[in-house]
């Protein structure tokens, strides 16, 4: 196995914020929307994407984490990245997904307005982040994929389901 | 460490496993010095542990290992006999090699062991004189050659059991012997003292077995023996990493193998082939010593030797083998076989050679069912174990789901009533099957709590020793099994009430005698299978427990106030022990009485969803009662309703479920409270216990009686579900667990239930009743 593919495992895909990404760099990556807004995630992190289904409340948890499900036998946390963003709650349709990722060797879901497609771009369209692009704190933010005609947040899943953040959101 | 991470696992492993009976056999053996089966074992253990320890370079480890070892081995051979100072000495080497495992496991440096310590063990084997090892036969060393033709004459007549001491075969000429300097890496040179004189040590103990491979009586004894002793021998030879002495040490181990099916000629040709080679290993061990590599082109030594002990019953190959090998037979000393083969026309009574095979046959098949038994255990790593529970636990949902439309199928009537049976007999069989199998899993999983209790007559030597007691302990049951997270769980809980036990429980001797009990007191550590769990007493035969004396400390430390003592009964004030803050330890000792102590023991055991209870007569002793459920992963539990969510309630912690009628309701200082017969039970709403919407508190007209540790409540929630067998599934660690909840399990329709975590309700309760 390939390093880059440990890694992939163990934080949730190979885009890192911090990180240049250069022409030769392909990027395989999965899109979604939130409000008006579209993000991306690396394709290896991604485990699987599921239709809405219903979640478990769980009293005293973190804001964020809207429940739990079974996925095929295991109970995994989801967390609903509206809440996670700080973007106004809006109610599930019939396009909200749950997007189904690994970090962190944990398996975390986490739901979506929407899920687009899945894209591969060239390294050398994505650019550093610039501190204030949008609704999201610029940390989680691993760069942004400028295409013809929309832009793409390409999001650190290390970063943003890290340990420290989530104890964080627990102090919160 | 730069070692190979795999290697230093495997010993860590094997290792461990021989140090954990190490501390029982070591107990043992100082109640039943005399044991000669046992200080063999324990021994083995050290020398072992020893010898992959040095192959490992692990220098500081080797030092005490081997002291322990030399004092074992004066022991062994009666030099002295271990007496509790001695066996304080062992017990405190088997601890330092104990902690240098620890050492080891958390990537530390080793420690250097203390060497006052090396040395008292040294002295104790040295001390008393030193264990000359019976020298082997030099008949042996010497042995013949042109005896082989009368030898083929005696395996014809029955051979007597007399000439054991003489050993025929012909000796395989050598070649030259030449020597070059040779060195070991840094790390390894402290070690070639010890290696070389523990080779040395093995290498005689092998002559010795090897003289009596000759004998027909002792034969498969000796080999067995010597099997052992060069697998040992092997280890120890590692360390050098010289092929040659590895080659000779595994021609050894088939001598060990092949020896006890040999006739009695076959013998004495292997056997003084095999006495070459053990005086070829002590040349090379020597040189070594001196740092000198010693040796010889040995190929044609080897392969004839092979031959020789493959050739199994036929005779005529062991005579040819020597004029295969390009050699010259140059020793030839007549003695032995001759006698061996007078012995053989003197002939021997026929009755004592009629019981002889069968015996041996016996003792054969004894081995080879154990050798087979051996092969029939592989290690598995746990996470297989639990991905593999895991998924029987989803297919048996995914059966109860194809069940449920199964039996709907043959209730409606659009389908024949003949494809309707089938799929009612296939279902059946599919719930029989399922059932089966999880069960089968299961007890993959099962260990028995010996692995537990075997730690427990060191763990009390000591103590008794400590406190100036006499303890006796004796442990019933040890075969009974649980899930291995059962035990994990149960290590502390039960360390602490034996700890207890000895400290609070048994008196000293002298106040013992006083009141006319023996002067030794007994702890009884029980172990039996009731039903779907599993039943543990401790019980002793002390001073028990006073409720007046416990009601006392309890009300010193704040743990109750004086009106509450007055309502208690005698059975509740010695429930007192189980309260947060309460110790009773006149003095605080390291023993027990931190005052944490029992609170913790009943949380642990109420983690497992088990329960524990005391019985206790003063004067007489107490009676601990700790009843836990056969597995962690499982567990019977009520579904309950509460608004729209589902929850999994404990069954083992429902006393009753009850619909109060508005009558029986009421409000003290803004609680809810109900009467439930004579009694006053408090009540918490479902919804605020797991944060649900409120709406109308008639949505939740059922109590659900909790209890725990004589304490009750009654949970309101909407309705009863129904009894289920859950599996119990960990809650990720990102949810907060401040939550009454424990964990989840996936219902039969593939919700997910939260499990309601008893512990934690209660808590929730009492931090509600002084506010």
């Amino acid at each position: 196995m390939s390093t880059s593919q440990q890694q992939a495992e163990v934080v949730g895909g190979k885009i890192a914020a911090g990180q240049t990404f250069s022409a030769a760099d392909q990027l395989q990556l999965v899109t979604f929307g939130l409000g008006s807004e579209e993000f991306a995630v690396d394709i290896l992190a991604v485990q699987e994407i599921n239709r809405m289904m219903a979640l478990t409340r769980v009293p005293q948890s973190p804001p964020e984490v809207e429940g739990v499900i079974n996925l095929r036998g295991k109970i995994i946390p989801v967390v609903d990245l509206r809440k996670r963003f700080g973007l106004p709650a809006t109610d599930k349709s019939e396009q909200s997904r749950i997007v189904v990722v690994e970090v962190h060797a944990r398996t975390i879901g986490f739901i979506v307005d929407r899920v687009s497609e899945v894209l591969r771009i060239s390294g050398k369209i994505v650019e550093p982040a610039p501190s204030m692009v949008c609704s999201v704190d610029a940390d989680f933010i691993a760069g942004v994929g400028k295409l013809e005609d929309r832009l793409l947040i390409l999001l650190d899943l290390g970063r943003l389901f890290s340990v420290e953040q989530i104890e964080a959101a627990k102090a919160a | 460490m730069s070692f190979d991470p795999e290697l230093m696992q495997d010993f860590l492993t094997e290792s461990g496993e021989l140090l954990e009976q190490l501390d029982q056999d070591l107990v043992t053996l100082e109640s039943t010095p005399s044991e000669g089966e046992l200080v063999n074992r324990v021994f083995r253990a050290l020398h072992t542990i020893k010898g992959s320890a040095s192959f490992l370079g692990l220098t500081n480890l080797v030092q005490i290992a081997h002291a322990a070892e030399t004092a074992l081995n004066a022991a062994r051979n009666k030099v002295f006999v271990i007496d509790r100072p001695a066996m304080d000495l062992l017990l405190e080497g088997v601890d330092t090699i104990k902690k240098q495992f620890d050492n080891i496991r958390a990537g530390q440096e080793l420690l250097k062991p203390d060497k006052g310590l090396c040395e008292q063990l040294i002295a104790l084997g040295d001390g008393h004189g030193a264990p000359a090892v019976v020298a082997p036969a030099p008949a042996v060393v010497a042995a013949v050659a042109p005896a082989a033709p009368e030898a083929v004459v005696g395996k014809s007549v029955v051979v007597s059991v007399g000439a054991g001491q003489g050993a025929g075969g012909e000796a395989f000429a050598l070649a030259e012997a030449t020597s070059t300097p040779f060195s070991l890496p840094p790390g390894k040179c402290e070690l070639v003292e010890f290696l070389v004189a523990d080779v040395e040590a093995t290498l005689d103990q092998i002559a010795e077995q090897i003289a009596r491979l000759c004998d027909d009586a002792h034969r498969s004894s000796a080999a067995s023996t010597i099997s052992d002793l060069a697998e040992a021998l092997t280890r120890s030879v590692d360390f050098f990493g010289v092929d040659p002495m590895l080659e000779l040490a595994g021609l050894l181990r088939k001598v060990g193998s092949k020896g006890g099916d040999l006739s009695k000629d076959e013998a004495g040709a292997v056997g003084a082939r095999a006495q070459q080679a053990v005086d070829l290993l002590r040349e090379t061990s020597k040189g070594l010593a001196g740092g000198q590599l010693v040796s010889r082109p040995l190929d044609g030594f080897c392969r004839s030797f092979i031959e020789l002990l493959e050739a199994g019953h036929d005779l005529a190959p062991m005579v040819r083998a020597p004029s295969a090998a390009p050699a010259v037979i140059t020793a030839a000393v007549p003695g032995a076989a001759t006698s061996a083969a007078t012995a053989a026309t003197a002939g021997v009574p026929a009755s004592v050679q009629g019981s002889k095979p069968e015996a041996k046959v016996a003792e054969h098949e004894h081995e080879k069912k154990s050798a087979a038994s051996g092969e029939q255990t592989i290690r598995v790593e746990v996470g297989r174990l639990e991905s593999l529970l895991n998924l029987v636990g989803e297919l048996v949902l995914q059966k109860n789901r194809v069940s449920a439309l199964g039996r709907q199928m043959v209730s409606s009537d659009w389908a024949p009533q003949e494809f309707r049976e089938s799929v009612a007999q296939a279902n059946g069989a599919l719930d029989r099957v399922t059932a089966d199998l999880q069960n089968a899993v299961m007890k993959t999983r099962m260990q028995p709590l010996e692995k537990l209790f075997g730690k427990y007559p060191r763990l009390i030597r000591d103590l008794a020793r400590k406190l100036g007691k006499d303890i006796n302990l004796v442990i019933e049951g040890g075969e009974t099994e649980v899930d291995k997270s059962v035990i994990e769980e149960l290590g502390d809980p039960l360390i602490h009430l034996m700890r207890n036990s000895c400290d609070h429980g048994i008196e000293s001797p002298e106040a013992r005698v006083a009141r006319g009990k023996p002067r030794t007191g007994t702890i009884r550590l029980a172990a039996s299978h009731e039903g779907s769990h599993v039943q543990i007493l401790i019980i002793d035969d002390g001073k028990g427990i006073d409720p007046g004396f416990i009601a006392r400390k309890a009300l010193e430390k704040g743990v109750v106030t004086e009106s509450q003592l007055g309502t208690m009964t005698d059975r509740e004030k010695t429930l007192l022990i189980f309260a947060p803050g309460f110790s009773t330890a006149e003095a605080l000792s390291d023993v027990s009485g931190r005052g944490v102590g029992m609170d913790v023991v009943r949380t642990n055991i109420e983690k497992l969803k088990g329960s524990i209870e005391i019985d206790s007569t003063p004067g007489q002793g107490s009676t601990m009662r700790i009843t836990i459920p056969l597995t962690v992963a499982i567990m019977a539990a009520m579904m309950v309703a509460v608004g729209p969510e589902v929850y999994a309630v404990p069954l083992s912690a429902i006393t009753e479920i009850v619909k109060p009628s508005e009558g029986q309701v009421s409000t003290i200082r803004g609680q809810k409270v109900m009467r439930l017969r004579d009694t006053v039970l408090p009540l918490l709403d479902g919804a605020d216990v797991f944060k649900l919407s409120k709406g109308d508190a008639s949505e939740r007209p059922f109590a659900v009686v909790l209890s725990s540790a004589g304490k009750r409540v009654g949970l309101l929630v909407t309705r009863p579900v129904g009894q289920q067998e859950v599996v119990i599934k960990p809650l990720d660690g990102s949810i907060d667990r401040k939550g009454a909840v424990s964990g989840a399990t996936v219902r039969d329709d593939g919700g997910v239930s939260l499990i309601v975590d008893i512990a934690k309700l209660f808590a929730a309760l009492e931090r509600r009743e002084p506010g």
